[in-house]
C-alpha cells in the first residue's frame, strides 16, 4: 500500500471520528435543550412580567446603544427601546463618531438639546465631544464622542450609566416590549448572584418592522436569509440552552446582553483592540468569577427575543463570518490559559475546550471532510465506503439537526405561526449541506487564518489578557 | 378683570350685530352668556337712565350695556357668566346703589346658549317672564328658560392600550356614560402609530384621550408630545395609565401636558368618575 | 474494511428522518387543532362580551351563555380575567369573578395542577391566586408535600399567604427560609399588615437573608411604625443587619435617634457611614452642617462624595452622581470584595 493511501485512511478515519464526536456532542445539548424547553413551553411567561414590571422587585438599567453610521436604522431602534415595558431604565446611544448622520436624525427626531451629564471614567476612553439630552424623553441621551469601535464606545456608555446594570443593544436591533424584562428575569431573581445574561437573537429580515415594533411575523423569500435564520435557530437550541444550565456559557450575544457594572468595570471594561469584543468581555468575566473566586453566573435566557437585521448579500456575510471567527479565536487565544485548566472549573475542562475543538477547529476538520469526500470519489474503490460514510454524516450533521431544530423551535416557541413557513424552513434544509454550508465554512476557514496572521504579528498576545483581569485596580 | 370709567351704550342693529358676535363665540368656547334685561316697573325712564350711569361705572369689559326701543329698560349681556354669576352680579347691583336710583326694578334672566336663539326672541322671551309689578324699591329678577336645549356637544374618546380586552373593557364603560347635551364618539387604538396618522384628531371636537404610558410603535409620552404640539391642543383633555409606580415619570408626564394619571389596576368607577367629571367641565 | 458502520449511519439517519416526519406530522395536527381553539375563544368572547361587562358590573348570576363549555372557551375566560385582574379593580367584581372561577373552572385547573407539565402546573398556580380559586386550597396544600420546583414552592407559600393569612405564620415560618431574598421580599411586600407584623414578631426565628429582606421591606413599604423595631436591630452584631436598617431609615426618610445616627456616623464600617451620610439631606442645619465636615474628612471616596454633593447642595437638573446612585441600587455581592475607589479589596 502507498503512502497516500495510508494518509487515505488515516485522515479518512481522524474526520469520521471527529464528526461522529461533534455529532455526539450536539445530540447530547439538543436533548437537554428540548427537555428544559418542553418544560416550559406552556408557561404563560405574562405572569413573570407582571411580577418584575413592579419597580419595586426590579432593578433599573441603562441601555447602552453603540452607533457607528447606522442612521438608516437608528430611529427604530431607539423607539423599540423607548417602549420596552420595564420600570426604570436610561436610554444613551453613543454615536462613535460616525461619519453618516447618525447624530444629527437622533437629534432631530428626539427633539435633542446640549445638556449636561454627569460622568464617572472609571475607564479609560477616547474622548467625549458632546452630550444631549431629549425633550421628549426625559431618559434618553446621545453621546458623541470620537471614533475608537464599538467596545469604546461601550466604555463610554458604562462611564455615562447612571444604573448598576446595563444592556448593550446593537444600533441596528430591536427588542420586544418585555424583553428586557425577560433578560433581567435571572439576574433579579438571583439576588444578583448572576452578573451577565444574554438574549435570543432572531433574524428581522422578512418581518414588518414600523417604529421599532416588529408586527408580523412573516418569512424573508430571500434563501440566503431563511438559511441564516435556520443557522441561529441551531446556534441557540444546540449550544447555549444547554451550556446555560451548567453555567458554561462563554459566547452571550453583543446584540443583546446584560451585565451587572461593576464586574466589568472590575474586569477593565470593554476590550477595544480585539474584534470579537462581546465575546471576550464573557470569557473575560468568567475567567475573573473563576480567578477571584467570585462565584458569580453568567446565563443565557432563551425566550426575550432581540431582533437583528442579518446581511442580505454574500459579501456581507462573508465578513461577518470571517469577523466572527476571528473573534472566536482570539478571544480563546487571549485566555488560553484556561484551557483545560482544573483552575477555571467546569468551564476550563468543559466550554473552552468545546469552542477549541468544536467550534474554533470545526470548520476546518468539516472542510477537510467535503475535500475528503470529493478526493475519494476520484480515487474510486475502497475509498467510496469512506465517502459514502462522511456524506452521510455530513447530510446527519447539517440536515438533520437542521430539520430538528426547526422543528423543535415551532413546537416550543412557534415564532412562525404559519406551518407553510415552516415547511420551507425545513424544505430548505434539505440542500444545506451542498451550498450554505460549505460556503460559510470557507468563510471562517477563512476568518482562521486571518487571525492566526493577525496575532502573530501581535506580538505579545498575554498583554490583553492581563491587564483585562488586573481590571481598574491601577 | 379691569373697570371701565364708562361704558359704552349701544343700540339697534349694531346690539344685532354683537349680539351675534357673542353667541358664536358662547358655541365655541362652550362658555354659558347670560341676558339681563331690566326694567323700571313704573315706566319711569330718568330713574333708569340713572342706573344705566351706574351700569357704566361697574360694568367688566367684556360685558356689554345696552338700550332697546323702550327707554324704561336696559339690558346687559354678561358672556363667560351662567345665571348664578348673573344673579350675583344684581345682588352686587343693588347694593352699590340703595338710593333713589335703584327700584324699583323688574329684571329677566335668560341664559345664551343656543345658535338660533336671535336677540329679538331673546329680549321677547324675557319681556313675557317678567313678573307683576310689586312697587317695593329693588331688584326683582326672575330665570327665563329659552325653552330651546343645550346643543348637544359631541365630544371624541380615543382609548389607547396594547391589550385587545381592555381597551374593549374601556370602551363599554366609556360608551355607557349618560350625560345630558354630551355625545360621545369612542375609538380605540392599538399603538399610538395608528391615532396619530388617523386624522382622528384634526377636528374641532373636544377630545378626550385615555392612554397607556406602554404602547407599541409610538408610546404614550410621545403621543402626548404630538398631541400638546398640535395648534389648538386645549381640546385634547389626556388621561394617562401606567403600571410603573414611579413618582419621577409621572411629575415629568403632568409637566408634558397630562390631566390625569391613573395606576394600574385602577378602580373602574373612578375612571369613571374622573371622565364624567372632565365632561361636565366642558360647558361652564 | 476497516469497519466503518455505513449501515448503521444509515440505519440512524432513516431512524431520526421518521422520527422528524412523525414530530412534524404530530406538531401540524396540534397546530391545526389550537389554531381552532384560538377561534373559538376569540368568538366567544366576541359573543360574550356584553354579558361578561353586564355580569362583572352588576350584581347577579351569569348567564348560561357565560358558562364556558370546553377547554377553548376556559381559556377564553381565563384572558378576560386576566386583563381584569390586571388592569382594573373594583367593588365587588374580584369575588364575583373568584365565585365563577370557583364554580366553573376549579376542575380545569385541578387536573391542571396534578398534570406532569411544569409549565401548565405553574400557570394553574398563578390562575388560583390571581382569581382567587380558594377551593383548589387543599390540593395546593397536597401539592407542597411532593417534590417540586423552587418556583411552584414560592407560589405556593403565596397561595397559603392569600388564603391562610391567620395561620400563615404558623404554618410557615419555617419553609420562608428556604427563599431567595428576592422572592423572599416579594411576599414579604405583599403581606398583609397582621400577617406581616406578626412575622416581624418572629424576627429572631428567621434566617439572616429572610432578616435583610424583611428590613428592607420595611423600607419599602414607607410605613414608619417599624421605625421603634428598626432601632432595636441596629443594636446587632451583624455589620450587614445594620447597614440594611439604616438603609430603610433612608428610604422611609426618617433619621434614627441621636444614638444610632452616631453610632453610624462612628461606625468602622464604611457602608454605614455611606447611610449616614446620605441623611444629612434630612437633619437639622446646624448638625447637618458639623456631620458634612466630619464626613468629607472621611476615607472613603464614596461617603465624602455623598457629604460633597451635601455641601453643594447642587440642583434638581443635574443628575445623581452615578456613582453615588449605583451604590445605593446595589444589592450587591461585589460591593464586599471590591472597594470602588479602586484601591484595592482590603477595606473590610
Amino acid at each position: 500500500m502507498t503512502s497516500i493511501h495510508i494518509a487515505m485512511q488515516v485522515f479518512g478515519v481522524i474526520i469520521f471520528l471527529y464528526m461522529a464526536a461533534v455529532i455526539l456532542s450536539y445530540s447530547i445539548m439538543f436533548v437537554l435543550a428540548f427537555r428544559t424547553l418542553r418544560r416550559e413551553r406552556s408557561l404563560d411567561r405574562r405572569e413573570l412580567d407582571a411580577r418584575f414590571v413592579d419597580a419595586f422587585y426590579s432593578k433599573p438599567v441603562t441601555i447602552l446603544v453603540p452607533a457607528y453610521n447606522e442612521e438608516t436604522g437608528v430611529i427604530a431602534t431607539v423607539h423599540s427601546l423607548l417602549n420596552l415595558d420595564y420600570p426604570q431604565t436610561e436610554l444613551l446611544v453613543i454615536d462613535d463618531g460616525s461619519k453618516d448622520g447618525t447624530a444629527a436624525v437622533v437629534i432631530e427626531q428626539f427633539d435633542m438639546v446640549r445638556a449636561r451629564k454627569s460622568v464617572d471614567p472609571q475607564l479609560a476612553t477616547k474622548p467625549v465631544k458632546e452630550v444631549y439630552r431629549s425633550r421628549i424623553h426625559p431618559n434618553l441621551w446621545l453621546i458623541r464622542k470620537e471614533n475608537g469601535g464599538k467596545g469604546d464606545a461601550l466604555n463610554v456608555g458604562i462611564n455615562f450609566a447612571r444604573y448598576s446594570y446595563f444592556c448593550t443593544i446593537d444600533g441596528d436591533s430591536i427588542l420586544d416590549e418585555s424583553s428586557l424584562l425577560r433578560v433581567m428575569k435571572p439576574i433579579i431573581m438571583s439576588d444578583g448572584k448572576v452578573i451577565a445574561a444574554g438574549g435570543n437573537v432572531r433574524i428581522v429580515n422578512g418581518m414588518d418592522v414600523e417604529y421599532g415594533a416588529v408586527s408580523s411575523t412573516k418569512l424573508s423569500g430571500k434563501p440566503f436569509v431563511v438559511m441564516q435564520i435556520v443557522e441561529y435557530l441551531r446556534a441557540f437550541l444546540m449550544g447555549r440552552i444547554a451550556l446555560s444550565k451548567y453555567n458554561l456559557v462563554l459566547i452571550i450575544s453583543g446584540a443583546f446582553s446584560v451585565f451587572s457594572k461593576k464586574p466589568v468595570i472590575r474586569a477593565g471594561g470593554y476590550n477595544t483592540t480585539t474584534i470579537g469584543e462581546d465575546m471576550e468581555m464573557v470569557v473575560k468575566l468568567q475567567r475573573m468569577l473563576k480567578e477571584d473566586k467570585l462565584g458569580g453566573r453568567i446565563e443565557f435566557v432563551p425566550d426575550p427575543v432581540c431582533w437583528t437585521e442579518a446581511p442580505q448579500t454574500i459579501s456581507v456575510l462573508r465578513k461577518q463570518r470571517r469577523r466572527w471567527h476571528q473573534g472566536l479565536l482570539e478571544s480563546l487565544w487571549a485566555h488560553r490559559k484556561m484551557t483545560f485548566n482544573p483552575k477555571y472549573g467546569a468551564v476550563g475542562m468543559i466550554s473552552v475546550p468545546y469552542f477549541w475543538l468544536i467550534e474554533c477547529l470545526g470548520p476546518v476538520i468539516e472542510l477537510a471532510g467535503y475535500v475528503y469526500v470529493i478526493t475519494a470519489f476520484f480515487m474510486g474503490g475502497i475509498y467510496y465506503e469512506y465517502a459514502v460514510a462522511l456524506v452521510l454524516l455530513l447530510v446527519l450533521y447539517g440536515t438533520v439537526f437542521s430539520m430538528g431544530a426547526v422543528l423543535l423551535e415551532s413546537w416550543s416557541l412557534g415564532t412562525f405561526p404559519k406551518i407553510h413557513n415552516v415547511f420551507r424552513m425545513m424544505l430548505l434544509t434539505l440542500t444545506e449541506v451542498v451550498w450554505y454550508r460549505p460556503l460559510t465554512l470557507i468563510w471562517r476557514v477563512e476568518g482562521l487564518v486571518r487571525s492566526i496572521f493577525r496575532i502573530s504579528s501581535w506580538g505579545d498576545m498575554e498583554r490583553v489578557g492581563a491587564t483585562g483581569t488586573k481590571g481598574a485596580g491601577k | 378683570m379691569s373697570i371701565r370709567k364708562n361704558s359704552e351704550v349701544i343700540e339697534g342693529a349694531f346690539f344685532r350685530y354683537v349680539f351675534n358676535l357673542l353667541r358664536a363665540n358662547v358655541l365655541r368656547d362652550r362658555r354659558t352668556m347670560s341676558l339681563v334685561l331690566l326694567r323700571e316697573e313704573r315706566g319711569d325712564s330718568r330713574i333708569a337712565r340713572m342706573l344705566k350711569e351706574k351700569l357704566t361705572e361697574m360694568l367688566r369689559e367684556k360685558d356689554v350695556l345696552f338700550e332697546t326701543e323702550h327707554p324704561d329698560e336696559i339690558g346687559l349681556l354678561l358672556p363667560n357668566s351662567g345665571k348664578e354669576e348673573a344673579v350675583g352680579f344684581l345682588q352686587r347691583l343693588q347694593k352699590v346703589c340703595p338710593g333713589m336710583e335703584c327700584g324699583p326694578f323688574q329684571a329677566a334672566i335668560l341664559e345664551v346658549y343656543h345658535p338660533e336663539l336671535t336677540s329679538e326672541n331673546a329680549l321677547a322671551i324675557c319681556r313675557k317672564a317678567m313678573a307683576e309689578p310689586q312697587g317695593q324699591d329693588g331688584i326683582h329678577f326672575v330665570h327665563v328658560e329659552s325653552g330651546l336645549d343645550r346643543p348637544v356637544l359631541e365630544v371624541k374618546v380615543s382609548i389607547l392600550d396594547g391589550d385587545r380586552l381592555f381597551r374593549e373593557l374601556l370602551q363599554m364603560a366609556v360608551e355607557r356614560i349618560d350625560l345630558a347635551g354630551v355625545r360621545l364618539q369612542v375609538r380605540t387604538f392599538a399603538d399610538g402609530l395608528v391615532l396619530s396618522q388617523s386624522d382622528w384628531t384634526d377636528s374641532w371636537h373636544p377630545h378626550l384621550v385615555v392612554m397607556s404610558d406602554v404602547l407599541p410603535k409610538r408610546n404614550g409620552l410621545d403621543v402626548l408630545h404630538e398631541l400638546r404640539k398640535m395648534p389648538n391642543q386645549e381640546k385634547f383633555t389626556i388621561l394617562m395609565m401606567t403600571r410603573h409606580n414611579s413618582e419621577e415619570d409621572m411629575i415629568y408626564a403632568y409637566e408634558s401636558g397630562t390631566d390625569g394619571y391613573l395606576l394600574k389596576p385602577f378602580n373602574l368607577r373612578l375612571f369613571e368618575a374622573q371622565v364624567k367629571r372632565m365632561l361636565a367641565g366642558l360647558w361652564s | 474494511m476497516i469497519g466503518l458502520p455505513i449501515e448503521w449511519i444509515a440505519a440512524l439517519i432513516i431512524v431520526l428522518v421518521v422520527a422528524l416526519a412523525v414530530f412534524t406530522l404530530y406538531m401540524v395536527i396540534e397546530r391545526h387543532r389550537e389554531n381552532k381553539r384560538t377561534l373559538l375563544a376569540a368568538t366567544y368572547l366576541n359573543n360574550n362580551r356584553i354579558g361578561w361587562y353586564d355580569y362583572l358590573r352588576t350584581d347577579g348570576v351569569p348567564e348560561d351563555h357565560l358558562i364556558p363549555r370546553n377547554d377553548a372557551e376556559v381559556k377564553a375566560v381565563e384572558e378576560l380575567f386576566r386583563m381584569l385582574v390586571h388592569n382594573v379593580k373594583e367593588d365587588g367584581m374580584e369575588e364575583r369573578i373568584s365565585g365563577f372561577a370557583n364554580r366553573w373552572m376549579s376542575g380545569f385547573y385541578r387536573k391542571k395542577l396534578n398534570g406532569r407539565n411544569w409549565g401548565e402546573r405553574m400557570n394553574a398556580l398563578y390562575r388560583i391566586y390571581d382569581f382567587g380559586i380558594d377551593s383548589l386550597t387543599v390540593d395546593c396544600r397536597d401539592m407542597a408535600k411532593k417534590s417540586i420546583s423552587e418556583e411552584e414552592f414560592f407560589l405556593l407559600l403565596l397561595i397559603d399567604m392569600k388564603f391562610y393569612p391567620e395561620t400563615f405564620v404558623r404554618d410557615n415560618l419555617l419553609e420562608l427560609c428556604a427563599l431567595s431574598a428576592n422572592d423572599a421580599k416579594e411576599l414579604l411586600f405583599r403581606m398583609q399588615e397582621a400577617t406581616f407584623e406578626e412575622t416581624v414578631c418572629h424576627f429572631d426565628e428567621l434566617e439572616l437573608t429572610i432578616q435583610y429582606a424583611l428590613v428592607d421591606v420595611i423600607g419599602m413599604k414607607l410605613d414608619a411604625t417599624y421605625v421603634p423595631f428598626l432601632e432595636t436591630q441596629f443594636n446587632t452584631k451583624d455589620s450587614e443587619l445594620r447597614i440594611r436598617v439604616l438603609r430603610a431609615y433612608n428610604s422611609l426618610g426618617i433619621v434614627p435617634v441621636v444614638t444610632v445616627y452616631e453610632a453610624a456616623v462612628e461606625s468602622d464600617v464604611w457602608q454605614e457611614r455611606h447611610q449616614a451620610a446620605k441623611m444629612l439631606k434630612w437633619l437639622p442645619q446646624q448638625s447637618a452642617v458639623r456631620y458634612a465636615a466630619h464626613f468629607e474628612k472621611d476615607d472613603m471616596f464614596l461617603v465624602r462624595e455623598e457629604a460633597k454633593l451635601f455641601s453643594t447642595a447642587s440642583s434638581i437638573e443635574d443628575q445623581v452622581s452615578p456613582l453615588v446612585a449605583a451604590a445605593a441600587e446595589d444589592e450587591g455581592w461585589l460591593l464586599d470584595t471590591q472597594s470602588p475607589d479602586g484601591k484595592g479589596g482590603d477595606q473590610i
